[in-house]
């Protein structure tokens, strides 16, 4: 009752026509038209069928009809359909020069064992309708974080943390952080290691392109850093052969930041990066400030990524401090643990604008909340909250040609047995004044079970503006049920929607459910 | 599979074949992931879509699967891609034993040969022992690879698990590259557990106690999803190299530093307890 009195007008009126539509039986509707007032906590939340709303909630929702052109495919090939493994965290890359052909990485081990020393990697050569898996990963059996960045003429790079060899275990060293490059994003050969180091976490790929090379951006917590300075970020401005390391931390940390590094690109050579710099640590809570920096010479300078101060006159504008829940051997939010959410996106044609998304704690009962703002002066200042939500995360920025926002999250709905993971796509043209929501998979949240095995569905998932589309990789339950694709699905691998099971490559065994990385395409507004 | 081992297990079935099969044979340079025997079916395509230069691959009809992954569906009858080295050395009809390395799975499955061997016509009856005698010496070589650990390790045995505990404050939480300093935090940390492991059968070594403690990585994360995660009532085999020796005795979570101490980060330390029970058959011989 408390949350309907908070619900304005329009709001209300949406919920009790989608009541009287599910109650009616009109069912396939499928993304929301949404107004929201910017500034204030808003979500909405579809559940096969129902609208839910949670706390905070201020909006006017609609049922529009399917998206149209949208895609939605669980990645597995036919050949491995009896896989049970949990496939989580996915990346993806889109070859800038044939946009039909892409590569995707998840924890996806290599179903020819690990003698090879090889992990794999999903190509699509026809936008995504089908994939391969392919062992051109460095990396034993498989990764335990892998980005990638597609480049002009087939190339493909990556930066992963490599599973490496019993005798590297044994010295208490079960992975190595990696920079890959390939000559050709189909897998045609295995990539070469180009760099290598221990003592880094969870390495995040970007790119672009000037005068025909091929400038390459690496950001990771590299805890070589000192003076508890560890957001760094690696810089290539030759097609990755070498690379030069920047400290982005100049503030006085709590021993070390914030394992996410974000950067965002625009087509005029501005870049941008954000990192979370850890100020204090209390039990479970990292107080952390949300840094962004800029560099308005594309990183090409002596001194970079000072372009944009704090008032502090420090490098680097603090948009918020806030409480992160982060213990990562602990799962908290629908079986997944949380406290690295963090993505970045600039319009590609105004280097002005640009958004945010981060994950933290507020503390009115909230597990996790993702925030959305935005700057239209070139980071020095930003809007209060465009969107929270509500026991989100996995939340991922790109804004298109025409300056269409998407955002890509994944939220937990409900409780207990009737909990579900909700993977929305929203879009705006306008701050989130209005949205267009497609909800692209509403799986069980407590099945399968965990297993002792983190990330449950990742730590991040991945969004790319691809011409007139939103292209983007996110990992949910398989549990082959159409109703949990309001935007329909199709499975590479074997699956019996009728009788809602799982089969193995022969169709003859039932195969238990487990974590699917799945990409998307959707039309953008 | 190591390069020596690789080396071994090559020899052998050179060893044990008719020297014409292998008058082009070459030692594998990677790891051998699948073998099978097949006949050639099409020289310079590929059995599905999107397998990138299929010129350099030709389409083999499966007769026998040799040795493979279990998640790897490859039966008799079934047609698989090989990329091969050098396609010339191969004609339509060809009956040939492939040693190969994983590559695609998709709409089909592909490969990249690592060695190959072709059989001769005139040999065709005695292709099933062929396959007989490679099954044999692919556990041979596993058996001979488990007696070679057993001998060089400091401690063997068969043991079951009494209880597990999480390792003393001052290791928990120890990375696995911690700085000299001050340990980072990291998704990525170990989270070391003790179990207390009753040894009920000594395959190597000596020990003074009955008891010692496994040391493992206790973390749920991705870094760790194929370390040993030891449990209450778990019966294993542990083997611990020459140089994994005991740890200092202060830090135990049992016994006050009255019990060894072993770190077991990978599945190579903890075995199922089946492999014990096959290394005592092993020994006996």
């Amino acid at each position: 009752m408390h949350i309907a009195r908070r619900m304005k007008s329009k709001a209300t009126i949406a919920v009790v026509l989608a009541a009287f539509l599910c109650a009616a039986g009109v069912s396939g509707y499928v993304y929301w038209e949404t107004h929201h007032q910017p500034n204030e906590d808003t979500s909405v939340n579809v559940d096969k069928g129902d609208i839910q709303t949670d706390t905070g909630t201020s909006n006017t929702s609609k049922p529009v009809a399917k998206i149209p052109g949208t895609l939605v495919v669980d990645m597995i090939p036919a050949d491995i359909s009896d896989e049970e493994n949990s496939d989580s965290e996915p990346f993806l890359a889109v070859n800038p020069e044939n946009s039909a052909v892409m590569a995707a990485s998840a924890f996806t081990p290599n179903p020819y064992g690990p003698d090879s020393g090889l992990a794999p990697i999903f190509v699509s050569s026809d936008s995504g309708k089908t994939w391969n898996l392919r062992n051109t990963v460095p990396s034993t059996l498989m990764t335990a974080d892998m980005t990638e960045t597609a480049a002009a003429q087939k190339r493909l790079f990556a930066a992963i943390l490599a599973h490496k060899t019993f005798q590297d275990i044994q010295k208490k060293r079960p992975v190595e952080y990696r920079e890959l490059s390939s000559n050709d994003v189909s897998g045609l050969g295995v990539m070469a290691v180009t760099g290598s180091r221990f003592r880094v976490d969870q390495p995040w790929i970007t790119r672009f392109a000037k005068d025909g090379v091929e400038n390459i951006f690496v950001g990771s917590n590299d805890f070589a850093g000192r003076g508890g300075h560890t957001a760094t970020l690696e810089i290539s401005s030759d097609s990755g052969k070498t690379f030069k390391t920047i400290r982005l931390e100049t503030r006085r940390t709590a021993l070390q930041d914030g394992p996410s590094v974000r950067t965002a690109i625009a087509n005029d050579g501005t870049i941008y990066v954000a990192y979370f710099g850890w100020r204090k640590r209390n039990a479970a809570i990292r107080n952390s400030d949300v840094v962004v920096l800029r560099d308005d010479h594309s990183a090409a300078g002596a001194k970079t990524f000072t372009d944009l101060k704090g008032t502090d006159g420090l490098p680097g504008y603090v948009v918020d401090n806030v409480n992160i829940p982060f213990n990562p051997f602990v799962p908290v939010l629908g079986q997944e643990r949380v406290g690295s959410t963090l993505s970045l996106a600039v319009d590609p044609n105004n280097s002005g604008t640009i958004y945010i998304a981060w994950g933290d704690q507020v503390g009115d009962g909230d597990i996790y909340s993702v925030h959305v703002r935005r700057s239209t002066d070139r980071g020095q200042s930003w809007s209060g909250d465009l969107r929270r939500l509500t026991n989100a995360t996995c939340a991922a920025l790109a804004i298109n040609n025409k300056g269409t926002v998407g955002l890509l999250y994944q939220q937990v709905i409900g409780t207990g047995h009737s909990s579900r993971w909700v993977t929305h796509l929203e879009q705006s043209l306008d701050g989130f004044v209005t949205v267009r929501d497609a909800v692209l998979s509403t799986a069980p949240a407590d099945k399968p079970d965990w297993g002792g095995n983190l990330p449950y569905i990742g730590d991040y998932n991945y969004l790319l503006a691809i011409g007139r589309e939103f292209r983007g990789v996110f990992s949910a339950n398989n549990y082959p049920d159409y109703d949990d694709f309001p935007n329909g699905v199709k499975y590479l691998r074997n699956a019996d929607f009728g009788s809602k099971r799982l089969l193995d490559p022969t169709g003859t065994k039932q195969v238990q459910i487990s974590i699917d990385p799945y990409y998307f395409s959707v039309p953008s507004i | 599979m190591s390069t020596l081992a690789r080396c071994v297990f090559v020899s052998l079935i050179l060893l044990i074949m008719h020297p014409r099969l292998y008058a082009d044979s070459a030692l594998p340079e990677r790891g051998v992931d699948v073998i099978f025997r097949g006949v050639i079916s099409e020289i310079g395509k590929a059995s599905f879509p999107d397998v990138p230069e299929p010129s350099k691959a030709i389409i083999v009809t499966v007769h026998d699967v040799i040795s493979k992954a279990p998640l790897v569906h490859l039966a008799p009858n079934d047609r698989i891609t090989v990329q091969v080295k050098n396609i010339s050395r191969f004609k339509v009809g060809d009956e040939v034993v492939f040693f190969a390395t994983g590559w695609i799975v998709g709409q089909g499955l592909a490969v990249k040969e690592v060695h190959h061997s072709t059989l001769p016509s005139d040999q065709m009856e005695s292709v099933g022992s062929v396959d007989v005698n490679i099954k044999q010496q692919l556990g041979k070589q596993k058996d001979q690879a488990l007696l070679h650990r057993i001998n060089s390790a400091r401690l063997a045995f068969v043991g079951r698990v009494l209880s597990v505990k999480p390792a003393p404050e001052d290791v928990a939480n120890e990375s696995f590259e911690a700085d000299s300093s001050h340990s980072y935090e990291s998704e990525h940390d170990p989270e070391w557990k003790d179990a207390l492991v009753s040894i009920t059968n000594l395959l190597k070594g000596k020990t003074n106690t009955q008891e010692v403690v496994v040391r493992f990585p206790g973390s749920p994360d991705i870094a760790w999803r194929n370390a040993p995660k030891l449990r209450e009532g778990q019966e294993a085999t542990f083997i611990f190299a020459k140089g994994q020796e005991p740890s200092a005795a202060t830090t135990f979570a049992y016994g006050q530093g009255q019990l060894p101490t072993y770190t077991a980060p990978s599945q190579q330390e903890v075995l199922g307890k089946d492999v014990g029970d096959h290394l005592l058959q092993l020994l006996s011989k």
